[in-house]
């Protein structure tokens, strides 16, 4: 649709386009500057065209000529890192996160509701007025600066949410589908695996697909317990910038890196998005 | 099959009791009805005896051998439900050999009894689709035939036939009831409908509130019900109740808005205090000439002609009392006798319990 000069929409069309700049501008910065060379990232005014260099990205998956430099040493260490940490983290939860939510959708027991609001909480809480607490303890527990430790954190981190997300799909399957199994001779963890589990596969992806987000952006526990080898992508990055002499086009290519598989995500489970902001009713809407 | 009964059966959800003290035999091969309005507790009762719903006390028993704690999987019960009963990623054939499968038959003996249940529910043709293509009769049939195609010790119903349309909901009806007494199995079938009720069961269950109200055949209740719900819940149109008090030798119906002379056992059930009369529509008629006893002279208010039933309404103060007529009854042609036939009278006390004769109990 083109808009008439005196449409009602033109000045939000306006507002909108400018909204857009201000959130895409720096991610078009980023993707371009991941690409420059140092030479070329500090020209002004800034080339639009210019040869590319794919140094950056080199560095960041450890291959080419940037192979053995310890910069990019630590970058791979971190890329790698951050896959192991979300991706185990993420399956930890979703698996998890699926059970608890389809005991909370079918079982009746003490405090169930009190325990779907302490899970949802454990999202809510500030991360930095705990930090100190888990920082003690997972030095106590030998878990400091491992990748273990961190899955373990994650795991907890997305927890809730994911109990969350699966009791609302489960909650959208109708208990006539255990019933008929059961008076039919077959047990409940039968209808689970067999007619459950497959009716809520959409949401056992959208689940994951939330977690895997969440896991992947951690910054605030993963900076604090973890401070050599197991420190993730982000936390590399951001300890990157305070130091002196930043590899610019490193720092934008892992920038573009961290935002790759966020973006696929979310694409992915856009059909869930909306619906997983109104958490609870989330199955009932979404077949 | 099996006699099933139900002792001192109780279920809470929190501060909701749905089922109350409920007391129950249902002998081997016998139709019971559960019938009582929404939310009394039918279909927890009947999870209850199927095993999905644990009773928060009392006891399920099968040929006297108690089951409350088995599981659903291994009481062997056959379930139909009120809207989905057939998985619907599964064929007909499919759904009627699940529960076959469950029990490891031969490949063979399940295609035997597939065949078998398929010629009495006359499935042959539908045995291929998938129920989400079939019209609801179609598919509650299906659901029937796998519940009796592996000899359950009960059969249970949770309105089955509350989806289909009325005119095939008849028939439906008709074969059903057939088919038990044919197949022998022990039924238990939930329902709101009283008609329903009425044309299925050997007993009928009343029940309100979580408690048993009255068990007895159709005729029965129809009868002799035993409290002023009984008389209001089952018949069609509903019973008629009217207030009424001792006033000399006759009786002063609806604060005085009519008098009316009732036999003696009446007029003792009722003594000095005030009572409730209930009578059905069916029980008031208009006659030429006044009888002995139940006659009001009143002018119709509502007249309404349906085949031979001859309806008609007419007012004793606040009271609308409901009767039918053999002969067509004219509107606004003045003053008619209404006749209330007192040998079906029922005398109730203002809490709604029936009072009885010491000699008719
Ligand atoms: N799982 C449950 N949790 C809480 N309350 C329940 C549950 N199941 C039933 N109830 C309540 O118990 C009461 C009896 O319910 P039940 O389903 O047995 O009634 P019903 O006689 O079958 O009614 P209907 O004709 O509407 O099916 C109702 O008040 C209902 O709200
Ligand atoms: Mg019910």
């Amino acid at each position: 649709m083109i808009l008439k000069r005196n449409s009602p929409f033109l000045i939000p069309a306006i507002v909108l386009g400018i909204y857009m700049i201000y959130s895409l501008g720096p991610i078009f910065w980023l993707v371009l500057s991941s690409l420059k060379s140092r030479q070329d990232l500090f020209t002004l005014p800034p080339k639009l065209f210019f040869t590319p260099d794919l140094s950056g990205y080199e560095a960041v998956f450890g291959i080419g000529a940037a192979k053995d430099s310890a910069a990019a040493i630590g970058l791979v260490q971190s890329l790698y890192n951050s896959i192991i940490v979300s991706i185990a983290g993420t399956a930890l939860a979703t698996i998890l996160g699926t059970l608890a939510g389809y005991a909370c959708s079918r079982f009746r027991f003490v405090g169930r509701d009190d325990f779907m609001f302490f899970a949802l909480s454990t999202r809510m809480i500030p991360p930095t007025a705990v930090l100190v607490f888990y920082h003690v303890m997972f030095a106590k527990m030998g878990l400091s600066d491992t990748v273990s430790g961190l899955i373990i954190v994650t795991t907890f981190i997305n927890l809730g949410l994911a109990t969350w997300i699966m009791k609302g799909f489960f909650d959208g399957v109708p208990t006539a589908v255990e019933s008929i199994a059961k008076v039919n001779g077959y047990s409940r963890f039968y209808a689970f695996r067999k007619f459950v589990l497959p009716m809520v596969r959409g949401g056992i992806a959208a689940t994951a697909g939330f977690c895997f987000i969440f896991a992947w952006n951690e910054f605030a526990f993963s900076s604090i317990l973890s401070t050599t080898k197991a420190k993730t992508l982000p936390v590399r990055l951001s300890s990157a910038m305070g130091s002196t002499g930043i590899e610019w086009t490193q720092i934008c290519a892992a920038g573009v890196v961290l935002i790759v598989p966020v973006a696929i995500f979310f694409y992915l489970i856009r059909r869930h998005i909306l619906m997983g902001m109104t958490f609870g009713v989330l199955g009932k809407a979404g077949h | 099959m099996a006699r099933v009964e139900i002792r001192d059966l109780r279920v809470h959800f929190g501060d909701v009791i749905a089922v109350d003290g409920v007391n129950l035999d249902v002998e081997d091969g016998e139709f019971v009805v559960f019938l009582g309005p929404s939310g009394c507790g039918k279909t927890t009762t009947l999870r209850c005896v199927a095993g999905l719903e644990s009773p928060t006390s009392g006891e399920i028993l099968f040929d006297g051998k108690t089951v409350t704690q088995l599981d659903s999987m291994n009481r062997n019960v056959a379930m139909v439900f009120q809207f989905i009963s057939l998985y619907p990623h599964l064929t007909v054939r499919q759904n009627i050999a699940f529960p076959l499968k469950a029990r490891r038959l031969p490949k063979a003996v399940i295609e035997e009894k597939i065949q078998w249940v398929s010629r009495i529910f006359d499935l042959a043709e539908i045995l291929d689709l998938r129920p989400g293509r079939l019209p609801p009769g179609a598919r509650q049939k299906a659901a029937l035939a796998r519940s009796v195609v592996r000899d359950p010790n009960v059969l249970l119903l949770d309105e089955p036939l509350s989806a289909i349309d009325e005119q095939f909901r008849e028939e439906m009806r008709w074969e059903l009831r057939h088919l038990q007494k044919e197949l022998g199995v022990t039924s238990i079938y939930v329902t709101h409908d009283q008609r329903e009720a009425m044309s299925l069961a050997d007993r009928i269950v009343l029940m309100n509130e979580g408690k048993i109200v009255q068990v007895g055949a159709p005729a029965e209740l129809f009868n002799d019900p035993t409290n002023q719900f009984s008389g209001f819940f089952i018949g069609s149109p509903a019973m008629n109740f009217v207030r009424a008090r001792r006033k000399g030798e006759k009786a002063a119906l609806a604060e005085g808005a009519a008098t009316i002379a009732l036999p003696d056992n009446v007029m003792q059930l009722m003594g000095d205090q005030e009572v409730l009369l209930g009578i059905r529509p069916q029980h008031v008629a208009t006659i030429d000439r006044e009888a002995e006893f139940g006659c009001v002279r009143t002018t119709p208010s509502q007249v309404n002609s349906v085949g031979r039933e001859h309806w008609f309404d007419f007012q004793l103060g606040d009271t609308t009392i409901k009767g039918m007529s053999q002969s067509r009854v004219a509107q606004g042609t003045g003053e008619i006798i209404a006749r209330l036939d007192v040998e079906h009278l029922h005398v109730f006390d203002l809490k709604g319990e029936r009072l009885r004769g010491e000699d008719r109990s």
